[in-house]
């Protein structure tokens, strides 16, 4: 048992906590706080896996932005939100028995299959500079669909505009 | 680090995810919900890239978590559009495209 390994069960225990309070809680307010949570120790899980870039971008974009966004829209909406909201969860044992068969499934699939088995004997690569290589593969071997990506969040762009507008009156300016 | 008990980490936490996509009420929950399934299969593929050695797996999640916050805005608004037009903040009053 060395520190790595602590550290991982650790770290898990915190994802799986977290994302159960996430699902659980009462107020939407805090669920989104430990959607936050959670997010975060998603990236310490990347940084363990030499994915330092990817951890930062994680943290860049959803515990500062998509956090911010969805804190954002339950304060908008707080009003109609406080009532009649004290059933937060409905169908909670078919949606359990649903979500548990998956896992199982899940878990069944990856145990016997002999792919899964042979990459986790395989010993994993040592470090190298990761940043620089992603950059490069990212704009040479990747750059169609990174354009087609940023084409992808204009359209997302003009279209959360076009829903989000409020609809104006006729002679209101 | 065990490669399985990472994969049932995600495995999980997607499961959590799932679980709340069903069972909540608020829409917001919904989008909430979702955005743990996302992040349980972008922790997969970095996994897996990093057991094979190989960047790709990286760059498919940078790819979707890019996606994944363009769909959270056009969610999010949409979300709104529903609150404003038809008063209602919850999934199950949502329902008219139930035949």
């Amino acid at each position: 048992m060395n520190g790595e390994t602590i550290a991982f069960w650790v770290l898990s225990l915190g994802l799986v906590v977290s994302s159960i309070a996430v699902v659980f809680s009462k107020r939407l307010l805090r669920s989104a706080i430990f959607l936050a949570l959670s997010l975060l120790l998603t990236a310490f899980f990347y940084i363990s896996f030499g994915a330092e870039l990817l951890a930062g971008i994680q943290i860049l974009l959803y515990t500062g932005g998509v956090i911010t966004l969805i804190v954002f829209v339950i304060l908008l909406t707080e009003g109609i939100e406080m009532k009649k909201l004290e059933e937060t969860h409905r169908g909670i044992v078919p949606a359990l028995l649903a979500s548990s068969l998956f896992f199982f499934m899940l878990v069944y699939y990856t145990w016997t299959s002999p792919k899964v088995r042979s990459l986790a004997a395989s010993t994993p690569s040592s470090k190298f500079n990761v940043s620089k290589f992603l950059s490069e593969s990212l704009f040479q071997e990747w750059v169609l669909p990174f354009e087609v990506l940023s084409l992808l969040l204009l359209a997302a762009i003009v279209g959360a505009l076009v829903l989000a507008r409020r609809e104006r009156k006729e002679g209101e300016t | 680090m065990n490669f399985y008990s990472i994969l049932w980490v995600a495995f999980l936490v997607f499961s959590i995810g799932l679980f709340g996509v069903l069972s909540r009420r608020h829409l917001v929950g919904v989008i909430m919900g979702i955005e743990l399934m996302f992040n349980a299969a972008n922790l997969v593929l970095v996994a897996i890239g990093w057991a094979y050695g190989v960047l790709t797996g990286q760059i498919i999640a940078l790819f979707a978590i890019a996606i994944t916050v363009a769909e959270v805005a056009v969610g999010l608004a949409l979300f709104l559009l529903i609150e404003r037009v038809r008063k209602t903040v919850q999934a199950d009053e949502v329902s008219l495209m139930k035949g």
